[in-house]
């Protein structure tokens, strides 16, 4: 989706980029409406995912309907202790200036009736929401494709090498050679960083989004781990286990739907349909990471599988790479703070001779 | 929530796996079967000629531990997780034998989604459980001498029932009989009357098609066995061994019946056999293994249909089958994915955004992503996209099969206990 939004941004300044994929249109998300802004980020990121979340309105606007929807969140507290942790984490948020506040227990439940009555209390935000990131990568790339991009798929391995003016794309039936390159896409970032032995250390994280049977409008709001889509199934998210485990799935189904049941009691007598299992690609410190690494190659990867930051990531990886300007705010996320002192300054393989995964 | 230590696992109580069951019952393993349905005995009840087979194999169960209406949601190694009734239950097997059959699926047809349109296994069981008679509104059936019988049938059981072909099939009797080839369902919701191709209406409450079977490989799927495309075996079949044993991450997980290739009753039965004795032998619980599982293998190969059975000898060997593109197409309209209402329209948008895999298109449209999972859908779109691909239908992979198999209920799921064996 990240690279969709890239090139339609690019696109949008007539710059006709094109976008390569080992694989096919919109594989790499779950078949389920994804968080728009997560109001108990920390606040350095809850800013600008804030200000990435406000983009999404207007996108819908110029690309068509994306699925956004900005249904507000909620997140409960049981006891007393984790009360306790909620008005504070909402004062904190509130002083950084986040539209994050406490509600008491009876004004959650006004809310959100179907939380357990036992909720003693929540955080809410009215501008947590949730886009289909499948419509909205369809609808980024139409768009982009209409004002001049092209997007080549199922190029299956690429070998990348840099040059002092052009950076070389070289697939099964593609070649591509171009004087910037941005790799938008984690699995890509780490075999290209192994193709260039640039250093970038990564890590998988992986998941589930467990999906029920279409149910009658229950959940009006972002809880944690638990949103209703507009059709009426419930998702459930379940974090860790990466699909490589057999048990994995059933794990993930367990621990999601007893979580979900404790959070929203009428989800324990509903049933579960699929249990979509996801995978990411991100820099351990779970920062976002964007800048340059190479001469003439830029990466541009969010902080884990959501979707929040992809119009932010989108405008600023353009203002870096055709501008030359680091927008205000993410210079924390720059690559090169996640590379090894050994490995900077390392020398580029020859064009001839890539090195292989 | 936990279940049973066993010797074998046998899921799907056809010709099948009730022989497996029998077989191993009787050679002294403890010994679970696993039917999904209320009744025994699965599509062979209803072929003419295989009642009397299955009968006999029901007989012989032995002392198997019989699950009826219990459906398997997940495979993991050895384990078989299962819905019994609305109660969750898991199996731990020394071997398990997935004898899951084959499934009749529709190819999609304007109206196909209609509620009365169904496939003849599906009009059978209509007759068998009694939901059909006089009272029911008149019936089309459509298809050779398997339509001839399910139309006798619906007529005996005072059903005004008229058969649908472009020529007579010898065995139809009492029932009416129309030239023709139906082009479409009508109705709202629910059937009213269907069209032939030269524009004859025939009012009507219910239609039965005859429709191809397709080997069910869902948990052959879920235990990461890779499958290869054999049209003389229906389709899509996992890949096993000459002892029925399945090719992936876990051994002592065998195929046998119409799920390891559409073949006679008998030879579905002969198949359970022999995955039964490859497994106890595996086990060390078969005296004269070698020469019971010679037996089996010999009886397999006489009880087969001789292409089936040459195919599947091939398919065992590691032969690459012959590649063949098998299109259907439909007009933009037609449903394809009744769950997720997506049409041959969406699929052809979906090609022309760079989709070539049914993964692609169902991560673009949602086909194959609804309530059923692609179990309506799967054939008629590989069929598809191997046509508007112009590529063997046997180059294109399904798209993997994901947890549960069936839906299950979220207090089941809540209340597992995981086996720390299992990961």
């Amino acid at each position: 989706m990240l690279g969709c939004a890239i090139a339609y941004t690019l696109a949008r300044r007539k710059l006709a980029p094109i976008v390569v994929d080992r694989a096919g249109p919109g594989g790499e998300f779950p078949p389920v409406d994804l968080s728009v802004w997560d109001h108990t980020e920390p606040a350095e990121t809850g800013r600008l995912g804030l200000e990435s979340a406000g983009h999404f309105p207007h996108l819908q606007d110029q690309i068509g309907p994306i699925g956004y929807l900005r249904t507000g969140g909620l997140t409960p507290a049981d006891t007393s202790a984790e009360a306790e942790a909620g008005e504070l984490l909402a004062r904190t948020q509130a002083s950084a200036g986040l539209p994050v506040r406490w509600l008491s227990g009876e004004e959650a439940l006004q809310r959100e009736p179907a939380l357990a009555p036992t909720v003693c209390g929540a955080t809410y935000s009215p501008h947590d929401g949730v886009v289909n990131p499948l419509l909205m990568t369809r609808r980024l790339s139409a768009a982009a494709r209409h004002l001049g991009a092209t997007f080549l798929y199922h190029a299956g391995h690429v070998a990348i090498s840099a040059q002092a003016r052009w950076v070389s794309l070289r697939g099964a039936r593609e070649h591509v050679e171009a004087r910037r390159v941005i790799v938008a896409s984690g699995e890509w970032l780490a075999e290209i960083d192994r193709q260039l032995g640039i250093g970038l250390p990564t890590r998988i994280a992986g998941g589930y989004a467990v999906t029920t049977e279409a149910l009658p409008p229950l959940v009006r709001h972002r809880l944690p781990g638990v949103r209703q889509q507009s059709r009426g199934e419930v998702i459930l998210d379940h974090v860790g286990g990466e699909g490589v485990d057999c048990a994995a799935a059933t794990r993930a189904m367990r621990g999601a739907t007893s979580a979900a049941a404790r959070l929203v009691p009428a989800l324990r007598d509903v049933r579960i349909l699929h249990a979509w299992p996801w995978r990411a690609t991100m820099s351990p410190d779970t920062l976002p990471l964007l800048g340059k690494i190479e001469e003439g190659i830029f990466v541009a990867v969010p902080h884990a599988p959501g979707v929040t930051l992809v119009p932010l990531l989108a405008h600023a990886v353009v203002a870096i790479t055709v501008d030359g300007r680091v927008p205000e705010g993410v210079q924390a996320w720059d690559p090169r703070r996640a590379r090894p002192a050994a490995a900077v300054g390392g020398v580029l393989p020859r064009k001839d001779s890539p090195k292989g995964p | 929530m936990t279940g049973p230590s066993v010797h074998l696992a046998v899921v799907g109580a056809g010709p099948a796996g009730l022989a497996a069951a029998g077989d191993a019952s009787a050679a002294g393993a403890r010994v679970v079967l696993i039917e999904e349905r209320p009744a025994l005995g699965g599509r062979a009840m209803i072929v003419p000629g295989a009642r009397g087979l299955t009968e006999g194999l029901m007989r012989d169960l032995g002392g198997t531990e019989v699950w009826r209406n219990s459906a398997v949601w997940e495979i993991c190694r050895r384990t078989l997780w299962v819905l019994r009734g609305d109660r969750g239950a898991s199996v731990a097997a020394g071997a398990i034998i997935l004898a899951t059959g084959a499934r009749e699926a529709l190819l999609p047809f304007p109206g196909w989604t209609l509620g009365g349109v169904m496939s003849l296994e599906a009009g059978w069981e209509a007759v068998r459980s009694g939901r059909v008679g006089a009272d029911t509104g008149p019936a089309v059936v459509t298809g050779g001498a398997d339509g001839a019988i399910l139309a006798n049938r619906l007529h005996e059981r005072g059903v005004p029932v008229v058969l649908i072909a472009p020529e007579r099939p010898a065995g139809l009797t009492a029932a009416g009989y129309a030239a023709g080839v139906v082009a479409a369902a009508r109705g709202v919701d629910t059937l009213e009357e269907i069209e032939t191709a030269d524009g004859t209406r025939h009012p009507c409450a219910m239609l039965c098609v005859e429709s191809p079977r397709f080997p069910v490989t869902d948990l052959a799927r879920r235990a990461a066995c890779p499958c290869v495309y054999q049209p003389l075996l229906g389709g899509f079949v996992p890949r096993y061994d000459p002892l029925m044993m399945l090719h992936g991450p876990t051994p002592l997980v065998f195929v046998a019946g119409d799920a390891s290739g559409l073949d006679a009753p008998r030879a579905a039965a002969e198949s359970g056999r022999l995955a039964a004795r490859a497994a106890l032998h595996a086990l060390g619980m078969l005296p004269d293994a070698e020469e019971r599982i010679a037996d089996a293998r010999q009886r397999l190969r006489a009880a087969s249909i001789p292409l089936h059975a040459r195919a599947r000898e091939a398919l065992m060997t590691g032969a690459v089958p012959d590649e063949v593109v098998e299109p259907w197409d439909g007009g933009s309209g037609t449903v394809v994915c009744p769950c997720e209402s997506v049409t041959v329209g969406d699929l052809r948008a979906a090609l022309d955004e760079g989709a070539r895999t049914p993964e692609d298109v169902r991560s673009i449209t949602g086909c194959g992503a609804g309530v059923c999972a692609g179990r309506r859908c799967e054939a008629a779109l590989l069929r598809w996209l191997s046509g508007a691909l112009d590529t063997p239908i046997g180059r294109l992979v399904p798209a993997p099969v994901h947890a549960p198999v069936r839906p299950v209920p979220a207090a089941v799921l809540a209340s597992l206990v995981i086996p720390a064996s299992d990961g």
